[in-house]
């Protein structure tokens, strides 16, 4: 057997990410599974399955390096600690056994002594391993086949024994990764120095000028704990107090007992197994930043655990995480880089498209690839059972009925009524006609239902279609709504029903539709607006004429009645060019509003809900900021209903950095903002 | 431009954004011609006969899923393009003088993002006198002993730390900036983080050299002037010739 590596955890290339080099020493090629094994247990199952790392995987690369040792276990060395086990300085050597490993480590079980040591040419041999397997590493991980307790770190190291946890192993790498200091105090004198450079650490009590003041409640006591190595004792601990998570300012830390102070009672860096405290996660986040490259461009919602709950998913490059939503803030219950069993491998041109395509009650997550590989791929991930995805379909290249090609749009609409979201696919681009496909979810993946080649009843296909989906029928199918507004010398809208199976020509428009002057820049908005069952049809049209209009036509079931037009102005809203809308159920009556949004015709940003009452709609806005929001030219958002309280009248916001939740009842309101990354301090904020 | 706010309430008159464009009426649009020619959807369009650019026909065959998905199958990459991007990972000896040498060096494919200035200790890379590229080194220069949790000596239940003389940082230097015949004018300067820098501080300064953007945050501990291959161990300057090359 020769010595290899392999990439356990693959984020992206190395210049982008820090590395970590694990080497194994003492381990025979007989060995080499209990090691593999060693390895998933403290780095995959262990470091990366909590807490800060679980959330920044894609931060870091992790190579196991495989080295085949002549001998099994290391050598040992037993030394003389003439009965001062803290001090090296008088020690000598009793015996040394020497093994012949890959590396050469002897493992001494003496604390003085960091419990191992390198022998002959261990450097020399690190760093030829190094060169040879990981040329460029930020973290290296010896770990030694050897099973007594210890281990030594410094330096971007950590060599252990079997008998490390990966709890001690996080700590390390508080250090290695971000140059955290130790918030422990086994040394029970008084800290003899300056203010120290490390940022949970500090010698200065003045609440106004403290390091960590934005993470400390002006209610809280400074110093909160004082004497040695002290616990919270300025007053009674308040209730509900968290003895990792809320911040003041603790005496002891460094391995100091006095004199110096820490941000909380217990953090990672003084007990290795609590998460890190909020002084320490920020520095963490902040220092991987650069390496998980995490924005908040691509969010979906999706009520992903069944909860009620509308959760996010965020897509950033080759990186998935899903927060969910306890109704008024996120936490993170699944990250996942490069790819999740099953196996579909996530990258920047994933797009994704949310449903119950299952009929379990939770949100599943379709999703097709066109541009960044071979050939296009379309996958369907589901609850793994432990609040993440899975792979549970995936068809590459194409399923029997249609060959996927880049230019495919996919709709999510239940089109048969079983209960399962289904998918509508449209290419009006890669063919010499277009098609549509209805493709039928069966709950464990996609059937083609029917395609249409080049026309559907009464419908001529052109590449500038465009669709739209709802139910105008009010049968529970779902039907196809199309829209042709530049392949043809007047504007069409065709509504055709789904019979679960094909699509029929329910009626369609040549030009206009009543009350209508159909023109190439209407846009549709499909909603039961006067919740009737039956999905109705806002349309609004900001460019082709001197003003602006806006129209409610209400579908009979089978066509279209105008129930109101807007001309400039609806009640509350003035209307322009670059108004942009968005189905949303805002006062939970069952009627289909609208969530408008212009930030291009006015001085200000303008973010309103349009209310339906059947016939009528009312409405309401902000001007340029939502709580602390600053509306802007960046902002997307997905309508949801994060609170959990039926209808959709929340609104998820997002741009590259920030991320707002913001509910509309009973005015449009910021729940909560977060920015460059997903965490509910205690008390404070990273910026 | 005029600060141009919302207005609502009665009387408010719509916003007219062009008075050359036409307000709706209820006649039918007019057809736009379409190449030269009035284009109208037939009532029932015709099917489609043509053969070329076509989707195969739809079979019965339903799709099974395999037990394992292959790897999904990743574009060809041209190695031109990943060459051009490459670095190099420079391994540099830190003696108690503060005197730097390289001691080892490896080219390595792909782009190279810059780390923030947080931790230990920062580097700056400088060709000329002009940064090229600047990094951190979160933890550098100590040797620490796990703690023994169950120790009966309270000290022994904390780290051991021992401060080690000699030791080795990681500095990367983006290749395609750095000819080998410029290595004489590489300068490393590596300084130790004192106090945290400005969270906003860019890891590659724009223009003056960190230590002088920084000087109240940054304290040097030594300067590599020049990579001199015949200098170095025949080893290294193989390493260092090839890894730049």
């Amino acid at each position: 057997m020769a010595d290899s590596v392999t990439q356990i955890l693959n984020s992206g290339p190395p210049g982008a990410k820090l590395n970590i080099a694990v080497l194994g020493d003492g381990f025979a090629a007989a060995d080499q599974t209990a090691y593999n094994a060693k390895v998933q247990d403290l780095l995959l199952d262990g470091v990366f399955a909590r807490d800060y790392f679980y959330e920044d995987k894609s931060a870091y690369n992790i190579f196991r390096v495989n080295l085949i040792s002549v001998d099994s276990g290391v050598s040992q060395r037993v030394y003389d600690e003439k009965g001062t086990p803290t001090d090296a300085s008088d020690d000598t050597i009793v015996s040394t056994t020497i093994k012949n490993t890959a590396l050469g480590y002897i493992y001494s079980g003496s604390w003085a002594h960091c419990w191992l040591e390198g022998g002959a040419g261990t450097g020399a041999k690190v760093n030829a391993a190094l060169t040879t397997w990981v040329p460029d590493y930020d973290l290296v991980v010896i770990i030694l086949n050897e099973p007594g307790f210890g281990g030594c770190g410094g330096g971007g190291f950590q060599i252990v024994t079997l008998g490390s946890s990966w709890a001690v192993m996080a700590h390390e790498f508080g250090h290695g990764t971000g140059g955290l200091a130790d918030e422990y105090c086994a040394n029970p004198g008084a800290y003899p120095g300056g203010e120290p450079g490390a940022p949970n650490l500090t010698i200065n009590t003045d609440r106004a000028t403290l390091k960590w003041r934005q993470f400390v409640n002006p209610t809280t006591p400074l110093p909160t704990g004082t004497g040695s190595c002290a616990d919270y004792n300025a007053g009674p601990k308040p209730a509900g107090w968290s003895d990792s998570d809320d911040a003041g300012l603790f005496e002891g830390g460094g391995t100091w007992s006095r004199g110096i102070y820490r941000p909380v009672v217990n953090c990672r860096m003084r007990g290795n197994s609590p998460p890190y405290c909020p002084v320490c996660y920020t520095r963490m986040k902040s220092n991987a930043e650069p390496y998980a490259q995490h924005t908040f461009e691509n969010v979906y919602a999706g009520d992903f655990n069944g909860d009620g709950k509308d959760d996010i998913l965020v897509h950033s490059g080759n990186a998935i995480h899903i927060y969910r939503s306890n109704g008024s803030q996120l936490d993170v219950v699944f990250s996942a880089v490069e790819r999740v069993p099953g196996s579909w491998q996530f990258t920047p041109g994933d797009r994704f498209f949310v449903g119950d395509f299952n009929g379990d009650g939770k949100d599943e997550v379709a999703v097709f690839n066109g541009t960044n590989w071979v050939m296009e791929y379309l996958g369907l991930l589901a609850d793994d059972g432990a609040n993440g995805l899975r792979l549970i379909a995936r068809y590459d290249n194409s399923m029997p009925g249609w060959d996927f090609t880049p230019g495919d749009r996919f709709h999510v609409a239940d089109f048969n009524g079983d209960g399962n979201k289904d998918l509508f696919v449209f290419n009006g681009s890669n063919w010499a006609i277009p098609y549509v496909g209805m493709l039928r979810s069966t709950g464990t993946g996609f059937a083609l239902a029917n395609r249409y080649d080049g026309s559907m009843p009464g419908w001529q296909m052109r590449p500038g279609d465009r669709h739209m989906v709802g139910d105008f029928t009010g049968n529970g199918k779902e039907d196809l709504w199309v829209f042709n507004g530049s392949n043809w010398s007047i504007p069409y809208l065709g509504m055709l029903r789904s019979t679960g199976a094909a699509l029929k020509m329910s009626k369609r428009y040549d030009g206009s539709m009543p009350g209508w002057q159909m023109r190439p820049n209407d846009r549709h908005y499909v909603g039961d607006f006067n919740g009737d069952g039956q999905a109705d049809l806002y349309v609004f049209n900001g460019t082709d004429w001197s003003i602006a209009y806006l129209g409610m036509l209400e579908s009979t079931g089978r066509k279209l009645a105008m129930v109101r037009r807007y001309d400039g102005n609806a009640p509350g809203w003035q209307m322009r060019a670059h108004d942009m809308h968005w189905i949303a159920d805002v006062n939970r009556d069952g009627k289909a509003d609208l969530f408008v949004y212009n930030h291009q015709d006015w001085t200000p940003e303008y973010l309103g809900t349009m209310i339906s009452s059947g016939t009528d709609l009312v409405s309401a806005w902000k001007e340029d900021w939502v709580g602390e929001w600053n509306l802007g030219s960046v902002d997307r958002f997905e309508p949801c209903d994060f609170e959990g309280v039926g209808g959709r009248r929340d609104l998820i916001v997002h741009n590259t950095d920030w991320l707002g939740m913001i509910r509309a009842t009973p005015t449009l309101s910021l729940r909560r903002i977060y920015h460059k990354w997903i965490h509910n301090y205690r008390y404070g904020r990273n910026w | 431009m005029a600060d141009e706010r919302m207005q609502t309430g009665r009387g408010i008159k719509p916003v007219v954004r062009s008075s050359r464009l036409p307000r709706m009426t209820d006649e039918a649009p007019p057809a736009k011609p379409i190449g030269g020619r009035t284009l109208l959807m037939a009532a029932e369009p015709k099917a489609d006969t043509g053969k070329t650019r076509r989707m195969s026909a739809v079979s019965k065959a339903t799709a099974r899923q395999p037990k394992e998905h292959p790897e999904m199958k990743a574009r060809a990459t041209r190695a031109a393009t990943r060459r051009k991007d490459g670095y190099v990972h420079l391994r540099v000896r830190v003696s108690e003088s503060g005197r730097l040498a390289v001691v080892g060096a490896q080219a390595v494919e792909g782009p190279l993002v810059s780390s923030k200035l947080q931790g230990a200790l920062a580097y700056e890379v400088a060709l000329g006198g002009t940064p090229i590229a600047s990094g951190s080194i979160p933890d550098a220069g100590e040797k620490r002993s796990f703690p023994a949790p169950d120790a009966e000596i309270p000290e022994m239940r904390g780290h051991h730390v021992t401060q080690v003389p000699t030791y080795d940082v990681s500095v990367r230097v983006p290749k395609a900036e750095v000819p080998v015949a410029e290595l004489p004018k590489l300068e490393i300067a590596l300084y130790r983080i004192k106090e945290e820098l400005p969270e906003e501080a860019p890891a590659m300064a724009a223009a003056a050299p960190i230590g002088e953007q920084f000087e109240r945050e940054l304290r040097p501990v030594g300067r590599l002037k020049g990579i001199r291959p015949e200098k170095l161990a025949k080893p290294v300057a193989d390493e260092v010739k090839k890894a730049f090359r």
